[in-house]
Order: structure tokens, then sequence, then C-alpha cells
């Protein structure tokens, strides 16, 4: 049998192993360690699981994923989302749609902060969806804006989706950070047409909420500039080579935590709540990405990624449609398993492709971020829609019904992400020069 | 067996308390550091202990994040299947993943022992690299146990 084959039985075996439940970071490692066996040698596989482990855990620039994890673990479990939200309000409350704008601006400066995008979802359905019932919203607006909006954090820096595929691709954090800014304030900005779009055919679905005077307009301007000069030091360290992107994600961790000391909102409740957090997304993380480079290893040797890249670039047919179908493998993948997940695992087979056909890699990231972020909100496995149901109690056919307006913003993103990337690499090419 | 499974919970709890001071020593320290180094008074080997802090952050997590539920599954088949069907399923992964995680710890520990004997050390502070191993060994070992437990709780008829 070819090594090739081996692989692709591989491959094979993995998504069956998949669909039997079995933790998705142990069936890379067994797939990786069986084949590596095959190919080479039992000690040799031994030597490789134990040395991928090792590697992975000491790997200083992994070190960054705990410490952007636990930052945005103190924004959730302080009050500084429920401040955005309510500054928001007072900005758009009173608009047709308002407060589903409110949602879409607070969850949007809320992810400038945190880099979860589940903790997102979790913290607007418990601060947003009770505001909108109280002003009358049909349920179909508020549960669709909630779990859209929560999909924003997976491109809006510090994103942990675009740390951990800058880490797995060897790109540059900073570059990531700012070539996703201008796509998710695109995406927001859709999103705000959308319900725009939707109170204007049905009014109904949004009452006008209370207008605001200008005095508490302006009072609430400082909570977002707090924010702002956070994400500006973070991120602006990071670019400007200040900080390694671990000591970036410290300096934002002390600067929210100090900000929740001095507004009293610490307590040993909170710090224990944000290092839970913090310590069980990061083991999840590492463990992927560990299995995933076990497992990596194994296709390497069978050369099929290369393969794979050199056979598409050989096809005669456009790189754009090689790269449709990629972002159709993404968004199937991103719909039946957990996004993150489906990055990891999917991203070293499909990243030399994308290079050998001449597209820019961190491109490439957002546009795959984009299309997860589409995958995350469908079915069958919409982890967004399923987090806000098990919170709200809402059917998910309701959110489901919700979510579908959104779903064009996405799309459409999407389509001016593909045919224009200069929206994703205009930022990181004017801070930081052509990669 | 009941004092069993509440020692694996005790165990895996404390090591998941180390790996939360760890990380916000690490913290603390790398702060100090970005300050420090403003002022021309890098901390030397900050990294070294910032890299392998990490690994006992990550390592010390593994088990009591089993228990919190701290894995991605594709559950969409499973879901759908008898009860019975089901258990028999859970059961035969649980018995994978304490086969796999006894075996990686067993490999960890030869790892060790070879490290040990190499004389292997970190660049700055010359920290021996076996204890990490072992540390790691440790903590794959309790791995297996967890999923031990959980195996016990689904014989049991307990939800996964």
């Amino acid at each position: 049998m070819s090594d090739v084959a081996v692989g692709i039985y591989g491959i094979i075996v993995l998504l069956a192993l998949f669909l039997t439940g079995l933790e998705m970071a142990y069936c890379m490692i067994l797939v990786g360690f069986l084949g590596f066996t095959f190919l080479m040698t039992f000690p040799a596989a031994s030597s490789l699981v134990i040395k991928d482990f090792f590697d992975n855990f000491t790997t200083y620039s992994y070190t960054v994923i705990p410490l952007f994890i636990i930052m945005g673990e103190f924004a959730s479990n302080s009050n500084v989302a429920k401040r955005l939200y309510l500054g928001a309000h007072k900005w758009f409350g009173h608009i047709p749609g308002g407060l589903a704008m409110t949602t879409v601006a607070g969850a949007t400066a809320f992810k400038a902060m945190c880099g979860s995008t589940l903790a997102t979802v979790g913290t607007f359905s418990n601060l947003a969806m009770p505001e909108m019932d109280r002003y009358g919203y049909r349920k179909e607006l508020s549960a669709g804006t909630i779990a859209s909006v929560s999909t924003i954090g997976m491109i809006l820096p510090p994103s942990t989706v675009l740390i951990i595929y800058g880490l797995e691709v060897e790109q540059s954090i900073g570059r990531l950070f700012l070539a996703g800014i201008v796509p998710a304030l695109m995406i927001s900005f859709l999103f705000m047409v959308v319900i725009a779009a939707w109170v204007m055919l049905k009014p109904a679905v949004a009452p006008r909420g209370q207008k605001a005077p200008w005095k508490e307009r302006l009072a609430v301007i400082p909570e977002a500039l707090i924010v702002l000069v956070i994400f500006g030091v973070v991120i602006g360290g990071m670019i400007t080579g200040f900080f390694s992107p671990t000591e970036a994600g410290t300096i934002g961790t002390v600067a929210i935590f100090i900000l929740a000391l001095v507004r009293r909102e610490v307590n040993p409740r909170m710090l224990i709540s944000s290092f839970n957090g913090a310590l069980r997304t990061s083991i999840m993380v590492l463990m992927l990405i560990a299995g995933s480079a076990i497992f990596g290893h194994f296709l390497a040797i069978t050369e099929i990624p290369m393969i794979a890249a050199k056979w598409a670039s050989s096809l005669p047919i456009p790189g754009s449609m090689i790269m449709l179908l990629i972002i159709a493998i993404y968004l199937i993948g991103g719909s039946i398993m957990d996004d993150l997940a489906f990055m990891v695992l999917a991203t070293p087979i499909f990243f030399p492709t994308a290079v050998q056909l001449g597209y820019d890699p961190i491109w490439f990231g957002i546009l795959i971020c984009v299309t997860l972020m589409i995958g995350g909100i469908i079915p069958p496995v919409a982890i967004y829609v399923f987090i806000l149901g098990n919170i709200t109690g809402l059917p998910f056919k309701t959110i489901y019904k919700g979510v579908v307006p959104f779903l064009s913003a996405l799309v459409l993103a999407l389509l001016i992400l593909f045919l224009f990337p200069q929206v994703a690499l205009w930022l990181p090419n004017l801070f930081m020069g052509k990669g | 067996m009941k004092r069993f499974m509440a020692g694996i919970v005790n165990i895996d709890k404390s090591l998941y308390v180390v790996a939360g001071i760890v990380l916000a020593c690490m913290i603390v320290l790398t702060l100090f550091d970005v300050i420090l180094r403003n002022l021309h008074h890098p901390i030397t080997g900050s990294m070294e202990f910032i890299q392998y802090g990490g690994s006992i952050v990550f390592g010390f997590s593994i088990p009591f994040g089993t228990l919190l539920g701290a894995q991605v599954i594709v559950d969409i088949l499973t879901e759908k299947l008898k009860p019975g069907t089901k258990r028999t399923v859970n059961i035969a992964t649980r018995c994978i993943g304490i086969l796999l995680f006894l075996f990686i710890a067993y490999n960890f520990f030869l790892y060790g022992i070879d490290v040990r004997h190499s004389g292997e050390r970190t660049a700055s502070f010359k920290i021996p690299y076996y204890p990490f191993s072992f540390a790691l060994c440790f903590s794959f070992l309790l791995q297996s146990f967890t999923i031990f437990r959980d195996l016990i709780l689904v014989v049991k008829g307990a939800e996964k």
C-alpha cells in the first residue's frame, strides 16, 4: 500500500472515530500514532507522540493562549459587558431596532477585550435578551442578533481562533489581528443594516425605545474610551514589536484586572471563575493542537498535503474555484463539528494548497474564520444557537429562524472578502508593511 | 470504590489549583519583566520560566479539565443512538481513552528516565528537563484514572 493510500485511510478512520463520540483530540493522537507506526516503526511513533506533547506544552509561543483567554474571562466576569451594553443603549436605543443594534455595538466592543466567542453568547444572552423582551422585541430578532453577533469574536482581536491559526501556520499574530479588524467592523455594520431592513419591512418586530438625553449619552463615552485604550495598547504594543503576543495578553489581563479592581468588582468568586474558565478552555485548545500535531506529522510523511497542493495548482481550473471548494469544505466541517477543532484539523491539510495557489496566508486565515462563523450558526452543529437555546430556553427553531437574515450578511461579507482581499490586508500592510 | 472515585477528583482538583497558581505567577512575572525591561533591568530567564510554567499549566489542567468536560466531541450520531447502544459505545471509547493515556504516561516515564541520564537542561537556569517529563507522566496517568472513573460511572448507568 502506498503512503498516500495509508494517509487517505487514516483520514477516513479519523472521521469515523469522530462519530463514535471519542474526544477529537484522542482520535487525532490515536490515528496519528497508528498511522505513523504503520509507515515507520512502533518506537518511532511512540517517540513522536511524546515529543509532540512535550514540545507543544513547553513552547513559549503557546503560553499566549491562556493569557489571552484569561483576559477575556476577567472581562466576562466583571461588569465590562454590562456597561458597554448600557452605553450603546443610550446611543441606539431610541431608533427602530435600536436595542438589537445596541447588542451588535455592545458585543463588538466587548469582543475587543474578550477573545472567547462562547463567552460573548453567554454574556449577551443574559444581558440583552431580557432587555429586548422588556421592550417587546420579537424573539426571532433578539435571538438571531445575539447568536450571530457572538461569532464576530472569531475575527475581531484578540480572537483565540486567530491566535491558534497564527501559531499553527507560523504567521504573525499581530498581522492577523490587524487583518481581522476591518472585516469584523464591516460584518457588525452589515448586521446593523440587516436589523434596519428587517424592522423597516416588519416594524412590529422591534418597538421603538426611549430617547436618552445627550447628557446621558456623553456620560457613557469614557467607558468606550477605556476599551479603546486597552485594545490600542494590546494590539499597538504587538504590532510595534514592543510586546510579544504573550506579553500583550498579560498586559491586557492586568489592565482589565486593575479596571475591575478599581470598580470593586474583584472578589474570590470572580477570580476562581476566571481562572477556572481560562484553564478549561486552554487545555481544550492545547489538547487539540497536540493531537493535530501528531496527526499532522503522520500526514506529513504520507506527503498528502504537499501532493494535494501540487495537484490543486496543476488543475486546469482557476485557483478561485479551488478556494471556493476549500471554503465549502470548511463550511461543512464547521457546521458538523466544533469550528475551532475543525480549523485545527483541516488547516495543515489545506494551508499548503492555498499558499501554492499564491493566496496570502493572512487573507486565507480571515477567510476561513468568516466561513467558520457561518458554520457556527447553521445546523446541524450550530454551537452558538445551542448555547443561546440552553440559556434562554428558546426553541432552536425560533433561533434558527432569527439567524437566517444575518446569514445573508455573513455570506455577503465572505463574498466581499473573497473578491477584495484588500479589505483584510489593507490594515496590516499599512502598519506592518507588506508581508 | 467510593474512596477511589473521590480521591481521583481530589487529586485532579489539587493539580488544577497548582496550574492556576502557576498561571497567576506567569502573569505577574511577565508584567514585571515588561516593566523592568523598560527600566533596562530585564528579569533573566523569565521566558524560560514562562515556557516551562506553561507545561505545568497545560499538563496539570488535563485531568480536572476532563472532569469539567473540556474536550471537544462530535455527538451528532451518538446522541441519536438507543440508550443501550450509546452506553456500549461510551464504554468502548472510555476504554480506548484509558489505554491511550496509560500508554502516553508510560512513554513519558521512559522519556523522563532518558533525559535524566542524558542530563539535558534548560538554557538559562540549567534546570533539568526530567522533572517536567515526570510531572507530565503523572498528569497523564491521572488522566487515565479520571477516564476510568468516567467508565465506572457509565457502567453503573450514569450519563457520561
